[in-house]
């Protein structure tokens, strides 16, 4: 039976890819975005309720923080490990080969990341050049709130390329570890 | 190619690079990139940033990282244990005892964590310690935690329904409150169940005292009620239409922090930590979302979402016929795919079609949850089933074993709300304007 929620089948503990400053940065400004959303939409109610007043900004900053969330914690969660993967085939596999898989997919992983990098790029330049602004009281310049999808990507791709880095240090691992047997 | 072809193309690529091991929301957004390279090459791409920005920039989203750092707070600060403790004299002297404790428990983390893993894993690190040292059926007590913990996506506030709402503009209040019923007659069919078998076989499970004094209630129900109460602010506020489903998470987030203040522990380390842990889970669920949006995208530009529509309408299914046929997909698919992977791949397109076949969306929403329900327990993949065996020295196949008649109680419910679909809707139908 597969394992969906583990990455039991993953590289040796020793070849794990490690947190560095991308990562801690992003995962520093998720937590402070979560707190932030926190304060401001229980500011909302409380204002609401006690003064019948609506600050009126909680549903544009909060949907600004679920952008920058997702997109900055990609690369904890790339480096972390944490996204789910079903285990059915790699469970099977020698070492050596899952280590080769990991190499493809994290390729094309990184692939695939790199259009999503140049194409929200290419919309933050588009936002700061056409001077784009959020239709609310607030007036929010777009290019702000957007310039985290790029960053995040960015960091997600430098995860990639460290996560096929180690795929490649797996593989030797294991082919040495092979060889010794 | 057709975009027909392509399609069915990309959705295999879907399941082969899923099958092969490849992290679930990378398997969704290369398709649908792949598909929009097939479609119109790299100028097909022009509007992914756009589509980045507007999936996310959603207020209703938001629900989602406050929802999931409000359990984690629970989870971390060890009120969970306060809460199975109080529920275990309150509940254990029926038929079953602990095992009556594990539905209810889980039931009542269900309506603070709105995830089936988290309520798995909460109530499962606290019971099943306590039912292997008194002896209870192991297989029944793996089964029960497994089934019990699926409860988290049908009582509110259900992580599945937000992501059901983002794809179909149904309001979440709604849904939450159409989650109500079913998710209170689904505890109590299991509970019965449990107590109908310990009642003919004593030997699953030993005889639990229960309180010895009224001292002892009163102590069970002061770990207990605080919890109800919460429970009850927030899904009320929502129902009277006082708060949007985010607002009263974040209200909740801070009222759980003053309970663990009051009756747990509450340290900025407790807090640090369930943020990271809240990061990754809800970086996790976000990713899954914004690749669903990649793939509709791709489907929308091509067209060919209304050529599915226009196929399965052309097959003239009665309304029955539709819905066993939608019954046989989600079962096979529950079995293949990880829980909001089936919303985020299915709903869009079969949304459309679903209104032309006149299904209240409401009521479709419960029933998709139920489904997920299922596929959560189904092997080989069923998320609970390793969340369990995770948490124990069992073997998998025992935890398997110990679901199948709760999987049998679900069907039952899931055919009810299928003939009787005001069980789902009689709720949200009495919401205040």
């Amino acid at each position: 039976m597969a394992d969906i929620a583990g990455n039991g089948y993953g590289p040796p503990p020793h070849l794990r890819v490690r947190e560095d400053i991308t990562e801690k940065l992003c995962l520093w400004t998720c937590q402070v975005c979560m707190v932030v959303l926190i304060v401001i939409t229980a500011s909302e109610v409380v204002a609401r309720s006690l003064f019948s007043f609506s600050f009126g900004i909680s549903d544009e900053i909060g949907g600004y923080l679920v952008v920058v969330i997702t997109f900055l914690s990609l690369s904890v969660c790339e480096t972390g490990d944490v996204y789910h993967r079903v285990e059915f085939l790699q469970e099977r596999l020698p070492g050596w080969a899952r280590a080769v898989s990991r190499l493809v997919f994290d390729a094309l992983c990184l692939a695939a990341m790199g259009l999503v990098l140049w194409q929200t790029i290419r919309l933050v330049n588009n936002s700061y050049d056409f001077d784009e602004q959020a239709p609310t009281i607030l007036g929010t310049p777009l290019w702000i709130p957007r310039i985290f999808m790029p960053i995040g990507c960015a960091a997600v791709c430098w995860a990639l390329l460290k996560a096929m880095r180690r795929d490649i240090l797996w593989f030797q691992y294991e082919r040495a570890k092979g060889r010794a047997q | 190619m057709s975009p027909e072809f392509m399609i069915i193309a990309a959705f295999v690529v879907f399941l082969l690079l899923l099958g092969a091991g490849m992290s679930i929301p990378f398997a969704i957004t290369l398709p649908g990139i792949f598909y929009l390279l097939l479609q119109g090459g790299l100028p097909a791409m022009k509007g992914l940033g756009l589509v980045s920005w507007g999936s996310l920039d959603s207020f209703t989203l938001t629900a989602i990282p406050l929802f999931i750092f409000m359990a984690e707070i629970m989870q971390g600060s060890g009120l969970t244990l306060r809460i199975y403790r109080g529920l275990a004299t309150l509940v254990a002297p029926i038929p079953g005892g602990l095992l009556q404790t594990n539905i209810a428990g889980c039931a009542l983390f269900a309506s603070i964590s709105g995830s089936s893993v988290a309520t798995a894993a909460s109530i499962g690190s606290v019971a099943l310690p306590q039912l292997l040292e008194r002896k209870y059926n192991r297989q029944m007590s793996a089964g029960s935690l497994a089934a019990g913990g699926t409860l988290g996506i049908l009582f509110p506030p259900s992580l599945a329904m937000i992501v059901y709402s983002s794809f179909t503009e149904v309001s979440v209040a709604k849904l939450f409150m159409a989650g109500v019923v079913p998710g209170l007659m689904l505890t109590a069919m299991f509970m019965i169940y449990i107590a109908v078998r310990c009642y003919f076989n004593p030997q699953l499970a030993p005889k639990e005292q229960g309180a010895r004094s009224m001292r002892e209630v009163a102590n069970a129900l002061l770990d207990v009620l605080p919890f109800m109460f919460l429970i009850l602010g927030i899904l009320g506020s929502i129902y009277a239409g006082l708060m949007t489903p985010a607002e009263a998470a974040a209200c909740g987030c801070v009222l759980v922090m003053v309970l663990c203040a009051v009756f747990g522990e509450l340290r900025l380390s407790l807090l640090n930590a369930a943020l990271q842990r809240s990061v990754k889970t809800v970086g996790n669920i976000l990713f899954i979302i914004y690749a669903a949006y990649v793939f509709s995208y791709a489907i929308s530009l091509s067209g060919v979402g209304e050529s599915v529509t226009s196929f399965l309408v052309g097959l003239h299914l009665s309304r029955t016929g539709f819905f066993i046929a939608l019954f046989v997909l989600y079962t096979v698919l529950g079995c293949l795919v990880e829980s909001l992977g089936m919303i985020v791949i299915t709903v869009p397109l079969l949304f459309p079609v679903l209104l032309q076949y006149g299904f209240d969306p409401v009521w479709f929403g419960v029933i998709l949850v139920m489904f997920i329900e299922l596929g959560q327990i189904s092997p080989p993949i069923g998320i609970n089933l390793f969340v369990i065996q995770s948490i124990w020295d069992g073997e998998l196949g025992q935890v398997v074993m110990g679901t199948i008649p709760f999987h049998v109680i679900m069907l039952v419910l899931l055919l009810m709300l299928a003939i009787w679909p005001d069980i789902a809707l009689w709720l949200p139908e009495h919401m205040p304007k």
